[in-house]
């Protein structure tokens, strides 16, 4: 497990890192409030997951749980990020960001998979029905929420060109 | 799937109470801070929130429960969003209005600490927190860290904001150090 969390902790330091190249059409505020939703979101449905539906139980561990933690407050998160980012970036093109919805989706489960298989966590009922559920809400909120604050952005820049 | 609480009884007046205060509060003083940057700050504290129970009240940790059951319920939902982000807001607005440095500073996170610490002794009192590790002893501590992390989550959307040419303040609005 030990080594597991060494291999979790490089790859979220390179996620993190990927950070400096997610350019505009995000700004720097944007990617902040992004980060702290996606954050909130996650935690919201693993919390609905985790102690109301008990479909997964946390190997009680402090290694098994810092392993879980990263996958939230950043694997998770920053996935869904660079998944908005090109859902905004790419303009007209539904098939490309269905497949980009599809491919984050994937990645998704099979990282709750992977951590099935080194004994991360317990499977109690949780199967790809779901996990596709769960993972559309969530990307569904956070969806809403980047559109709103990003037409809120706009109207500010469109309202500042106007009186300068 | 989020559940109703077993029973509406003290701990869900409790919860009300604490979010019809604060905000009638907030509703009361003129408007400060841009919908942009009260959004930031709304979205802070909830994670703030969030993070901190999602840390140390589920295992192996488990600390403390919060309200009726150890299940997500509707009293969870309504303290984060509705408890939590208008005294942040409060917390905030009178930070940036009085503006206090140094040891006032200090002052000020030490004086939102006790008075946090004071609701979270009536909340206990009134079964909202179950403590099953932590102790009340603690708290102090704790919200003197979650206030000083405000405060740096301030400064720091005042200048990414500032940087990117949105207005923190309503137009209006006195900066700090202003009348």
């Amino acid at each position: 497990m030990l080594i597991a969390n060494l291999a979790q902790s490089l790859v979220c330091a390179g996620a993190l890192w990927t950070l400096k190249w997610m350019g505009s059409p995000f700004r720097r505020i944007e990617k902040i409030v992004l980060y702290l939703v996606c954050v909130t979101a996650f935690e919201q449905a693993h919390s609905a997951i985790l102690d109301s539906q008990k479909l997964i139980r946390i190997t009680p561990t402090g290694t098994a749980f810092a392993y879980f933690k990263m996958n939230q407050l950043i694997l998770f998160p920053l996935a869904t990020m660079w998944l908005l980012y090109a859902i905004f970036r790419i303009r007209d093109r539904f098939l490309v960001k269905a497949a980009l919805g599809t491919a984050w989706m994937a990645g998704l489960t099979a990282s709750v998979g992977l951590s099935q298989a080194i004994g991360v966590i317990e499977d109690t009922g949780w199967n790809v029905g779901y996990a596709v559920f769960t993972w559309t809400v969530v990307l569904l909120a956070v969806m809403i929420f980047a559109a709103w604050y990003r037409k809120l952005l706009e109207k500010r820049g469109e309202a500042d060109a106007v009186r300068a | 799937m989020l559940y109703a609480p077993e029973r509406f009884d003290l701990n869900e007046w409790f919860d009300l109470f604490s979010a019809a205060l604060p905000l009638t509060i907030a509703f009361l003083l003129p408007g400060r801070f841009t919908l942009i940057a009260l959004t930031v700050f709304t979205v802070f504290s909830v994670f703030m929130a969030q993070t901190v129970d999602s840390l140390i009240a589920v295992k192996p940790y488990d600390l403390y429960d919060v309200n009726d059951t150890v299940k997500y319920d509707v009293s969870d939902i309504f303290i984060y969003y509705f408890s939590y982000p208008p005294t942040t807001y409060l917390f905030l607005y009178f930070y940036d209005k009085w503006s206090p440095k140094g040891w006032r500073r200090a002052g000020y996170v030490l004086a939102w600490s006790l008075l946090s610490w004071g609701l979270e002794w009536a909340a206990y009192r009134c079964h909202v927190f179950y403590y099953k590790g932590w102790k009340l002893a603690y708290s102090p501590i704790a919200y003197v860290v979650i206030y000083a992390l405000f405060m740096a989550m301030f400064h720091m959307v005042e200048t990414v904001m500032n940087r990117e040419g949105y207005p923190m303040r309503r137009s209006g609005q006195a900066p700090p150090g202003g009348s």
